[in-house]
């Protein structure tokens, strides 16, 4: 009996990252089916790759049976049980997945691993001979990953499919009724990020106003859901999803938006990868490190483009040095409504 | 028969070229050469005070969204029956 091959392909953090590895798991689905492929990560990843076929999910729970080092050879303990593997793809290479390789070393074929390009982000981002060019983009690295073991998959991924029902989204009464759609996603993990807050609310005022257009606001976290519950009570024709819904249903909604509006963050690659346009703000990073969201439009990245300090982060967690975040404050809000509203 | 046409007309006194209602509607509006202003997309020099044309009723819906749109309500917009 013929058994099909199984690879097992990890990254587990953070959700902007696994999500650009869903249109690499799709399209290896697409033009390779004699692949069984299991994505090992943590369980909010379940919903971008349950859909796709060949490939199934392994939750790696790393705040319990797999947190530490112990941790570690437990989760090297439960893959071996669902394997042999013909191939390791580590997608992450952090001292996690470095020591889980080590594990599995013997019971795994052939094992290939992410070249991060991390002394080219470097100089990318160095504050003096700054080299700005257009490094390779996320997804075509994971891409050359698979392209190491001889598996030529080639990226040409459209969007994931959604299944459009959901009790939750019509118990909420979000359902279109031929609207316009604007989804704003105005958070981000470090504030090189983030948009002012100030200043965001500057943006969402004019787009509240539109006849025939709703605007839902997308985040999490206690303190975003204060924000944004503020925002919903201040403006018009505007929904807070956060807290509401959960990521599948998120999805969904994004799904049907003419338009989203995010920083440098998850929203913008979950948008991606349900073909929605996106219209993205960059402060203190920049989309040549490689993040820009999969098959977007480069021109509907918002960014202060004579700032030599820019892009000064990589990930946007360094504080400013000219202690002004210019790079985004020079941002007005009617450069981001224009470009939202020629989307409408 | 009666046919129904919008006015559009523009207080450019009160533009400040911020640019929405040439985002929402490419085809009726321009932002003047002359002073950055608002204007008609077949005026692109303009540069009075005000301005207004006539339009066929068929663009009233983006036309009010201009209208509702615009920070400083520079865009009125108001329906004739001829």
């Amino acid at each position: 009996m013929e058994t099909r091959k199984r690879i097992l392909v990890t990254r587990f953090s953070a959700l902007g990252d696994v999500a650009m590895v869903v249109p690499v798991l799709c399209s290896l689905s697409e033009q390779f089916p004699e692949f069984d492929i299991v994505f090992a990560s943590q369980g909010f990843a379940n919903p971008l790759v349950k859909s796709i076929p060949n490939v199934s999910f392994f939750k790696v729970d790393l705040k319990g049976r797999h947190k530490g080092f112990l941790g570690i050879w437990r989760l090297a303990k439960d893959l071996k049980k669902i394997g042999p593997w013909f191939a390791f793809v580590d997608l992450h290479n952090v001292l996690r997945t470095k020591i889980l390789r080590i594990f599995l070393c013997g019971s795994v074929k052939n094992v290939a691993v992410i070249d991060k390009g991390r002394a080219e982000k470097r100089a990318l981002t160095q504050r003096k001979n700054k080299k700005l060019i257009q490094l390779k983009h996320s997804v075509s690295r994971y891409e050359s990953v698979f392209n190491e073991l001889r598996i030529d998959v080639n990226v040409q991924f459209k969007k994931i499919n959604i299944n459009t029902d959901s009790f939750a989204l019509s118990s909420l009464e979000i359902v279109n009724k031929g609207e316009k759609w604007i989804g704003v996603a105005p958070f981000a993990k470090h504030k090189g990020k983030m948009y002012p807050l100030n200043l965001m609310e500057q943006v969402i005022e004019p787009l509240s106003k539109l006849s025939n257009t709703k605007v839902f606001l997308f985040g999490g976290g206690q303190e975003e859901i204060e924000v944004l519950t503020n925002w919903e009570n201040q403006f018009d024709n505007t929904t807070c999803l956060a807290g509401k819904i959960k990521l599948d249903d998120e999805l969904r909604v994004m799904d049907q938006l003419d338009v989203m509006l995010t920083m440098d963050s998850a929203n913008m690659h979950l948008a991606s990868l349900v073909g929605t346009p996106v219209v993205s703000v960059w402060g203190a990073t920049h989309p040549f490190a490689g993040f820009y969201g999969w098959n977007q439009n480069e021109e509907n990245a918002i960014q202060i483009n004579d700032l030599s300090c820019r892009p000064c982060s990589v990930f946007g967690n360094k504080s400013c040095f000219r202690k002004d975040y210019a790079c985004m404050n020079q941002i007005t809000p009617s450069q981001i409504v224009a470009r939202v509203l020629s989307f409408l | 028969m009666s046919t129904q046409q919008i006015q559009v007309k523009l207080l450019r006194y009160k533009c400040i070229g911020c640019s929405y209602c040439v985002s929402l509607a490419p085809e009726i509006f321009s932002i003047s050469v002359s002073d950055g202003k608002i204007t008609f997309l077949f005026e692109n020099a303009f540069d009075d005070d005000t301005i207004d044309a006539f339009f066929d009723s068929s663009i009233e819906p983006i036309a009010q969204q201009t209208e509702n749109i615009c920070p400083t309500g520079a865009i009125k917009c108001i329906m004739h029956k001829r």
